[in-house]
């Protein structure tokens, strides 16, 4: 267009040029007083049609006068007098930085009776301007739009054209605005007429979880960007290179959730499985998590609380719906590492919860593990509260279903033949054939026996042991271990109970010197265990009664290095009841008490055998070097951290069910079994690859 | 002396009026009285002057109504700037097409600019006057772009910032010097500039307030100033160049015959300049919209960032160095003109177009070599890469002295030197260097205007440019 | 002797009406030169945990990148030293998107018009535990602030 009038000016230039070309100073006089009758009629058409376009015929003038005489025409009410002359109506929100003049066509919104007019003349819907009266609001903070235009496309602002960030929402994204002011995620909320798309979307949210990544109103992941002000962004602030339907922010959010990856390459968000309706209903939720820059009083007092960070406490369920689903499933299943670009382990699945201690998932969720999409869920970098990460645990833990403390002391009766079948399929492939122990403990030992009550046995195979190779064998039903007790009191004539022991009141400053200087040697310097079972173990303490404690130490167990403190010794070395009750309290007091590191623990194996066992058995999963291909990463420095040597020789031995990994102490089609010092050595070897030792609280 | 059938006005003596009363309506009025009573006719063809200074009068005129009306409706704060230009459009009457004249007025002050610059030169007319006035000339070029520059601004919408942006890093292109010397932390030339040009490290309220100012105020009183005096040299060295000027028949001069009463010829073209600009203007203000995108947004970049249009060249220049770029060839090519009528004195080819067949063969010359050198080293550097991209790890100070702009600039000036050498005129010589130069200055213009997208790469057109 | 007093005191009034007069427009044209306020040289950004290993994180306000492995921190201007774009992030380190400039990891110009090196700078920990990045001091690439 203009290249065209610069070249018409440029032909007038040469045509007038040859025209005076061997003028006179008359003709050239006659050639300009042409040339400028010819300029002033194009400038006075010109100007006129500009008079008449910008005076006569505009928009909004025309539908003034459309309504005065829809509303002169109807015979029960005549509302023409509001709108007496044509002039630009408009509302001068100064709270909201902005003005709108919607109603300078839009006359028609508070008079009842234009209920089926056509628009613009339209009542408004709904009862919403008794609550948002358009003096105070306008119209623009909730429609969205442009609302100094006068024109409906400019006001509209939909059209790349006008360079107009909020174009004018449609439903169902409209419910979006409701949001800006009204949503409180966490805390309760009221459900407005028409926002009901909105909250179902709100539900969406806090099913899938969607705070596993992202961050909203201060709680949630930080592997993704934070939510807070989603809704405040703008067309501009999206990338479209990949959208191929429409062009609209709502467009754009479906499709994401359709497909991360190719809306957003390099994303690692995982595709979202869910009927339209479902979507739609997200993309509006996510339309409405914002923070719009409007005078607090705008807002609803539960939005406000959130914004400031206070919130009611969710319960666990809550917690892991939030933020763990989106991950580990609905069901604590995971997600299958040859599916997903990384996999997700399933944290409900049986055999995990068999060997994870309450403090391996507790230093998880604190830690996190690096280089992975676990991130670290510590209050402080993830706005959950500590008694929400209490209530996370329990939530999980509780999956076992186990009851309290048992309080039976015999459980008699059972079936010899049933529990040895039991004891084969699960145990032997640690205490051994027949109990003789192996990479577990011998439990074919008389003295053992004989100061293990039934209820002590069925504490431990119930609850396991933290941290060791113990699992907790929850699931077991009361039959089964009633035969398996009956198996392995068959080993031995004598059958332990606890008995009610006098304790002389114990000193548990003494009796820790005592223990690190005399008991550590075997059991480990933070009772660990290393030549020795772990028995600063809080299941092993809380199982054991005083008189299983009194008696082990004052009496020792055969055909093992455990020799009796009271009896057997020579010299100095012997203790006393008062140094064995000084020694009981310590190892009460190590029950509840703050630990910071999860040590190893024991375990003989070596590592040299082990990395060539590892290449042909474990690499075509976990990687040459546990790097993680099929199968979770074995060398992550968070893993090694919260993994004690016990939790990896047990998570071998048992194998994981519902997932690829084959138990090896069992053995399966495919894989035969590992013998208990090869599963030792493939620990020690995994072992290898810790570089840092993590501790809890890091400051 | 002129009744020869050259294709000139020849005057009549019955017109309008007698003699004195038309010398005295020129002489007794404030106003008209800038012009002489009496004009050469050849000043009057239109194809000798094309009347591009008078058009460029009147674009300004045109400027300043326009201006001081959007002035009235506008707020220079950041947090109201493009408010009120939506509203200068949206609610003020006729605010679309004043704000769209206004833009398309001084779009064409500068295209025109450059066009009288051109013909003022290829006429040879500075070589008749003294060289104050070729100098105050290219003073107001500098003032005009700057005009253009500062307003360019003032919508405060994301074109506006990121072309200020980008001409503010240009500003502070001397820190590829400094930073290579290691003297930055204590010599910052380069960022002095920029703070003085945007008042800030980053375009904020200072550089609105600032070039506001210079905007409305500063800047066109210093034109209006740099006007009065250019007209007033004009005058004083006899009036406008023409062919066949001697100081003997200068306007001036008493019994000069063949020459034309301004009352009223002149005042008629003058008129007729005046009402053909505006209508051609309020034509295109009609049909095309001043551009206006999304509100300024720091936070986002435009990808390409562009600066206006004639700043384009120089973004193309800075795209190989900054500072050989930003610094060097601006300052380079503003010294070259201002010394032309220093080095060139030779007077008898004032008032031809290109000076007789001989410039206007040395014109086309120059342009052929121009074409070929520029373009083939614009091939070289999109088709292959540059320096750095076949020797990685070489120094950036390297091509700071090797890159298509000063290759081509030495070119030119290789060139210029051998016309010399060939014609032995100076007059020649500055011909040659300056249609090679403008000739050059054009294809890097084009280059950064149609050729250049996302990420500053070459893309054959629009079309072709990755979404972002 | 009166015309040496009266042409002496001709050329004195001459240079300090000259000097007040060079006073003058040097102190008019001093104004123009804008005060620099707000610019922060030693910036806190938060604990060391916050950051996500292996990545290099975007700080807005300052304009930097802050890279976090096991070991431990560094900081980067992010800043292009060709014309002040702010750097993105791609396979090979940093590109800029104006006219393409790329660095490597290190901060090294690999190609384009960048004249010289990113700058890093030296991170160090205040006493509540936050890093605190000091854009005044810059260290090798190879720096890092020791977190374990």
């Amino acid at each position: 267009m203009v290249q065209g009038a610069q070249l018409g000016v440029f032909l007038v230039t040469i045509g007038l040029a040859r025209d005076l070309i061997n003028m006179n100073e008359t003709n050239y006089i006659r050639g300009m007083r042409w040339t400028v009758i010819t300029a002033s009629v194009i400038l006075l058409v010109l100007i006129l049609t500009a008079w008449i376009r910008e005076g006569l015929f505009r928009e909004w003038k025309r539908y003034q006068m459309d309504y005065v005489e829809l509303a002169t025409g109807m015979e029960s009410f005549s509302d023409g007098g509001m709108v007496q002359t044509r002039e630009v109506y408009q509302v001068d929100l100064e709270d909201l930085g902005r003005i709108d003049r919607c109603i300078s066509c839009h006359n028609g919104l508070e008079n009842p009776f234009m209920v089926d007019s056509p628009q613009p003349h339209r009542t408004h819907p709904g009862n919403h301007l008794e609550y948002h009266p358009v003096t105070k609001y306008g119209c623009t903070v909730c429609h969205g739009g442009q609302g100094r235009a006068l024109d409906m496309d400019e006001a509209f602002g939909r059209d790349f054209r006008f360079h107009w960030p909020h174009p004018l929402l449609s439903q169902p994204y409209i419910q979006s605005s409701c949001g800006k002011c009204h949503l409180a995620i966490y805390n309760e909320s009221r459900e407005f007429e028409g926002t009901a798309i909105f909250y179902s979307g709100k539900d969406v949210f806090s099913r899938e979880g969607c705070l596993g990544c992202h961050k909203a109103r201060g709680v949630g992941g930080i592997l993704g960007p934070d939510l807070t002000e989603q809704g405040d962004k703008t067309k501009h602030e999206y990338s479209f290179q990949n959208i191929r339907g429409e062009q609209t922010i709502s467009n754009w959010l479906k499709e994401h959730f359709r497909d991360p990856e190719m809306v957003s390459p390099g994303s690692q968000m995982l595709k979202i499985d869910l009927p339209d309706e479902d979507l739609d209903a997200l993309a509006t939720f996510v339309m409405g998590l914002a923070k719009p820059d409007i005078p607090f009083d705008y807002f609803s007092v539960e939005a406000l609380r959130e914004f400031k960070g206070e919130r009611n406490l969710l319960s666990g369920e809550q917690v892991f719906s939030f933020s763990c689903t989106a991950c580990h499933g609905k069901h604590g299943k995971g997600k299958d590492y040859t599916k997903y670009i990384t996999g997700v382990p399933g944290i409900l699945n049986r055999d995990f919860l068999r060997m994870a201690s309450g403090e391996y998932m507790s230093f998880t969720l604190l830690k996190g593990r690096s280089n992975r999409q676990m991130a670290s869920w510590a209050p402080d970098l993830s706005g959950w509260k500590d008694a929400e990460m209490d209530s996370i645990l329990r939530f999980i833990t509780d999956h076992k279903g186990i009851p309290g403390r048992i309080e039976n002391q015999y459980f008699p009766g059972g079936d010899i033949s049933k529990g040895m079948h039991y004891y084969d399929r699960n145990c032997k492939m640690c205490h051994g054939e027949d109990g003789k122990g192996g990479i577990g403990l011998a439990i074919h030992n008389h003295d053992f026996l004989a100061v293990a009550s039934d209820r002590f046995l069925f504490e431990t195979i119930l609850n396991g042991r933290n941290n060791t190779a113990m699992p907790s064998w929850f699931d077991i039903s009361i039959q089964e271990m009633t035969d398996l007790i009956a198996y392995i009191r068959s080993w031995s004539r004598t059958r332990g109970r606890d008995f009610g022991i006098r304790l002389l009141p114990g000193n548990s400053e003494k009796g820790s010197l005592n223990y690190h200087y005399l008991c550590s040697r075997c059991h480990g310097e933070f009772g660990e265990g290393d030549t020795g079972p772990s028995n600063l173990n809080r299941n092993f303490l809380l199982a054991a009664s005083d008189s299983y404690l009194f008696e082990t130490i004052s009496k020792g167990r055969s055909h093992t290095a455990m020799f009796g403190w009271s009896k057997d010794v020579h010299g100095e070395e012997r203790l006393d009841s008062q140094d064995i009750s000084d020694i009981i309290a310590f190892m009460r007091s190590t029950v509840n008490q703050e630990w910071n590191y999860i040590h190893a623990g024991s375990n003989p194996g070596n590592a040299s055998p082990g990395q060539q066992l590892f290449r042909s058995n474990c690499a075509e999963c976990h990687g040459e070097n546990g790097g993680g291909k099929e199968a979770p990463a074995l060398n992550n420095q968070e893993f090694l951290s919260a993994a004690s040597n016990g939790y990896i020789i047990g998570t071998i031995s048992l194998g994981r069910s519902g997932t690829k990994m084959p138990s090896w102490g069992r053995g399966e089609e495919d894989y035969s079994a590992l013998t208990g010092k090869e599963r030792q050595d493939i620990a020690a070897h995994v072992r290898s690859w810790q570089r840092v030792r993590i501790k809890k609280d890091e400051g | 002396m002129d009744s020869q059938d050259r294709g000139n006005i020849q005057p009549e003596s019955k017109v309008d009026g007698n003699r004195s009363s038309r010398i005295r309506k020129i002489t007794k009025n404030f106003f008209l009285h800038i012009h002489s009573t009496r004009i050469h006719p050849d000043n009057l063809k239109p194809t000798y002057t094309f009347g591009l200074g008078i058009i460029l009068g009147f674009l300004f005129l045109i400027l300043i109504l326009t201006g001081v009306v959007l002035m009235m409706y506008y707020t220079p704060s950041v947090e109201r700037a493009y408010q009120s230009v939506k509203d200068i459009v949206f609610i003020v009457p006729g605010g679309r097409l004043i704000r769209n004249i206004h833009r398309w007025a001084s779009h064409g002050m500068v295209f025109v600019l450059f066009l009288h610059l051109a013909r003022v030169f290829y006429t040879g007319a500075y070589l008749k006057s003294s060289k104050l006035n070729w100098i105050i000339g290219v003073s107001m070029l500098v003032v005009t772009l700057f005009l253009s520059f500062s307003g360019y601004l003032l919508p405060w919408d994301q074109l506006a910032y990121w072309a200020v942006t980008i001409g503010s890093n240009i500003a502070a292109s001397a820190r590829e010097l400094t930073d290579l010397i290691g003297i930055t932390s204590g010599f910052d030339v380069g960022g002095f500039m920029k703070r003085i040009l945007i008042g800030s490290e980053t375009v904020g309220q200072p550089a609105l307030s600032r070039f506001f100012t210079l905007h409305v105020i500063f800047l066109p009183l210093t034109l209006l100033i740099l006007t009065g005096v250019h007209f007033w040299r004009i005058r004083k060295d006899g009036g406008l160049s023409r062919p066949g000027y001697q100081e003997s028949n200068r306007d001036d001069q008493p019994g000069s015959e063949g020459r034309i009463y301004t009352w009223p010829a002149v005042l008629w073209a003058e008129l007729a300049i005046l009402l053909s600009v505006s209508a051609i203007l309020l034509v295109i203000a009609f049909v095309v919209d001043a551009p206006l995108l999304e509100r300024a947004n720091p936070a986002f970049a435009e990808n390409p960032a562009k600066s206006p249009w004639y700043f384009l060249g120089i973004q193309e220049l800075v795209s190989y160095s900054a500072f050989s770029g930003g610094v060097i060839i601006p300052l380079l090519f503003l010294i070259f003109l201002i010394s032309i009528p220093f080095i060139d004195r030779e007077k008898q080819y004032t008032g031809v177009w290109f000076s007789g067949s001989q410039g206007l063969r040395i014109t086309f010359y120059s342009l052929a070599v121009s074409l070929i050198v520029t373009l083939a080293l614009l091939f070289v550097i999109v088709q292959f890469g540059w320096l750095r991209d076949w020797f990685p790890g070489m120094s950036q100070a390297v091509v700071m002295v090797i890159n298509p702009a000063t290759l081509s600039m030495l070119f030119y000036i290789l060139w210029s030197g051998w016309v010399r050498r060939r014609t032995g005129s100076t007059r020649m010589a500055s011909i040659a260097l300056f249609t090679a130069s403008l000739a050059g200055l054009v294809l890097f213009t084009a280059m950064g205007i149609w050729f250049r997208g996302p990420n500053w790469e070459f893309f054959w057109s629009r079309s072709d440019w990755p979404v972002i | 002797m009166k015309e040496t007093r009266r042409s002496f005191i001709r050329k004195g009034a001459a240079i300090f009406a000259l000097a007040a007069g060079a006073l003058a427009v040097f102190t008019l044209l001093r104004q123009l030169v804008p005060r620099m306020i707000g610019q922060k040289k030693r910036v806190k950004v938060g604990k060391s945990n916050t950051f996500p290993v292996d990545t290099f994180t975007y700080i807005d306000e300052h304009k930097i990148y802050i890279y976090r492995d096991h070991e431990g921190v560094k900081a980067v201007s992010a800043i292009c030293t060709h014309l002040g774009c702010i750097l993105e992030i791609d396979e090979d380190g940093f590109l800029c998107p104006c006219h393409g400039s790329s660095y490597n990891r290190s901060g090294e110009v690999l190609s384009g018009p960048a004249p010289r090196a990113l700058s890093w700078y030296q991170v160090s920990k205040a006493p509540d535990g936050q890093l605190v990045i000091d854009m005044t001091r810059q260290v090798k690439p190879d720096a890092k602030f020791l977190t374990t």
